[in-house]
C-alpha cells in the first residue's frame, strides 16, 4: 500500500471505526512513516479546529424569532383569509339560490347585486387585508363557475334591502349592475386569461342554444349576447355570465 | 436531544407553536452558526445565512416528514443558504447603505477570549482555517463541513447530497487532504502562521 492509500484509510477511520485489521495496518505504517504520522496529527487537529464552535451573536436569536413570529402571524392571516373567501363564496351561492327561487316566484329580475355587495362587505369588514384584494377587483368567482360582478366604482348600497324596487334594478342601464360587455370581458379575462378583441351587443328575449357555464343557474330576465369574433358570451339581466356559444 | 424529542417539537411547531421552534433554535443555533461561518468565511454573511436557514426551516416545516433528523435537514438548509449567499456575492450584488448599517447594528461582537495572547492566537488559527476553507471548492467545503460540524454520517451525506457512499468517502478524503495542503500541514512540519496579507480571496 502506498502512503496515499493509508491516508485515505486515515480519513475513513475518522468517520467510521476501522476494522481491527485496518487498524493494525495503519498502526504499523504510522510507526515507520513520519509524514503520514504528521498527516494523522494534522487531521485530528483540523477536526478539533473545525469543531470548535464560536458562540453565535445574540442578535441572531432575536432576529430569527422576530422573523418566525412575523411568519406565524402571516400564516394565521392566510388561514383567516381562506375562511373569509369561503364565507364570501357561500354568501354568493346562497344569494344565487335565493334569487333563483325569487325569480321563479316573481318571473322578474332580482337584484343579485345586493348579495354580492353584501358578500363583499362581509368579506371586507371581517378581514382588513383580504379586503384590499377583494376590493381591487370587485368580481367574485363562485366555485360552480358563475361570475358575479359588483359595480366597479359604485359604493355598495349598504342599507338598501334587496326587496326594494325589484323592477328598478332589472334594467341593464342601472348603475349598480355591470353592463353586459364589462361582465363578459371580466369573465373572459379571469377564466380564460385573454382579451377577445372587439365585440357587438344583441338583446334576445330567449337565448339561442348555448353551453351553460354553470349547472343549476337559470338566467334572469332578457339576455344580452356579447358577440366577439371567436365566441359569444351570454349575459342575463343581472349581469351574470350564464352561457357561451363557441 | 433525542430524535423523539426533536420530532415532538417539530410536531408542536407544525401545530403552530413558536415556543417549540425556539427550543429547536436553541438546540441547533451553535452548529448552524458555525456551519454558516465556516461556509461563508465571515460573520456578517454567516448571520444572514443562518437566519435564512432557520426561517426557511420554519416556513417549510409543514412538509418535514421526519425521514431524516430535523438537525440534518436544517444543516442542509444552512449549507444551501450559505451557497446562495456566496453566489450572490460573486455576481456582485450591490449592498445598500441601509443594509450595511442594519447589519452593523444587529451584530454583537463575539465573546472575548481569556487573555489577549490566547485570543490573538485563536483568531489567527480561525483566520487561517477560514481562508483555507474558502479556497476549497464548494462541493468539498460543503461535504467536509456537513460531516465535521453537522456530524452527518456517510449514509446521511449520501442521501442529502445524492451521492454514492463510496463517493462520499473519497470526496471527504480529498477535501481533508486539500485542506491540510492549504494549511501547509500536509505531513510537513507546520510552518509559522501564514502570511498576513490576502485577508480574503
Amino acid at each position: 500500500m502506498k502512503c496515499d492509500e493509508y491516508r485515505a484509510l486515515l480519513s475513513a477511520a475518522m468517520d467510521t471505526p476501522p476494522t481491527p485489521e485496518e487498524q493494525q495496518r495503519l498502526r504499523a505504517h504510522l510507526q515507520e512513516c513520519e509524514e503520514c504520522r504528521a498527516y494523522a496529527e494534522a487531521l485530528a487537529e483540523l477536526r478539533e479546529e473545525l469543531q470548535t464552535l464560536s458562540e453565535p451573536p445574540a442578535a441572531l436569536h432575536r432576529q430569527v424569532m422576530e422573523g418566525v413570529k412575523r411568519e406565524a402571524a402571516a400564516k394565521k392571516l392566510r388561514r383567516l383569509r381562506s375562511w373569509g373567501s369561503l364565507a364570501a363564496c357561500l354568501l354568493v351561492i346562497l344569494g344565487a339560490g335565493l334569487i333563483r327561487s325569487q325569480s321563479r316566484a316573481e318571473k322578474a329580475a332580482a337584484p343579485m347585486l345586493a348579495y354580492s355587495a353584501a358578500a363583499e362587505e362581509a368579506h371586507a369588514g371581517a378581514f382588513d387585508e383580504a379586503a384590499e384584494e377583494a376590493a381591487s377587483d370587485s368580481a367574485f368567482s363562485a366555485p360552480n363557475g358563475l361570475m358575479m360582478l359588483a359595480p366597479a366604482g359604485a359604493p355598495p348600497e349598504r342599507d338598501a334591502p334587496m326587496e326594494s324596487e325589484p323592477e328598478a334594478v332589472a334594467g341593464v342601464g342601472n348603475s349598480f349592475l355591470p353592463d353586459p360587455e364589462t361582465a363578459a370581458r371580466s369573465y373572459l379575462s379571469q377564466l380564460r386569461g385573454r382579451d377577445y378583441g372587439d365585440c357587438s351587443l344583441e338583446t334576445a328575449e330567449t337565448p339561442p342554444p348555448y353551453t351553460p357555464v354553470a349547472e343549476e343557474y337559470e338566467p334572469v330576465g332578457s339576455c344580452t349576447l356579447v358577440v366577439f369574433d371567436k365566441l359569444t358570451v351570454l349575459v342575463d339581466a343581472n349581469g351574470v355570465v350564464f352561457g357561451l356559444i363557441e | 436531544m433525542t430524535r423523539e424529542e426533536e420530532l415532538r417539537l417539530v410536531r408542536a411547531v407544525q401545530r403552530g407553536s413558536t415556543e417549540a421552534f425556539e427550543q429547536l433554535y436553541t438546540e441547533n443555533e451553535r452548529r448552524v452558526y458555525a456551519l454558516a461561518l465556516r461556509m461563508c468565511g465571515n460573520e456578517q454573511d454567516a448571520m444572514d445565512a443562518a437566519q435564512e436557514a432557520f426561517l426557511k426551516a420554519y416556513r417549510a416545516i409543514g412538509s418535514f416528514r421526519g425521514e431524516s433528523a430535523f438537525s440534518t435537514w436544517l444543516y442542509r438548509l444552512t449549507a444551501n443558504a450559505a451557497t446562495d449567499l456566496l453566489r450572490k456575492r460573486r455576481t456582485g450584488r450591490i449592498v445598500s447603505l441601509e443594509e450595511l448599517q442594519e447589519r452593523e447594528e444587529g451584530f454583537d461582537p463575539p465573546a472575548a477570549a481569556p487573555t489577549p495572547e490566547e485570543e490573538a492566537e485563536e483568531q489567527e488559527t480561525r483566520r487561517e482555517l477560514n481562508e483555507a476553507l474558502q479556497q476549497l471548492n464548494e462541493d468539498s467545503r460543503r461535504i467536509l463541513l456537513l460531516r465535521e460540524i453537522g456530524g452527518l454520517s456517510y449514509e446521511e451525506l449520501s442521501r442529502e447530497l445524492q451521492l454514492e457512499v463510496g463517493t462520499v468517502k473519497s470526496r471527504l478524503n480529498r477535501a481533508r487532504a486539500r485542506l491540510c495542503t492549504l494549511m501547509k500541514r500536509d505531513g510537513n512540519k507546520r510552518r509559522d502562521s501564514a502570511s498576513k496579507d490576502g485577508e480574503r480571496r
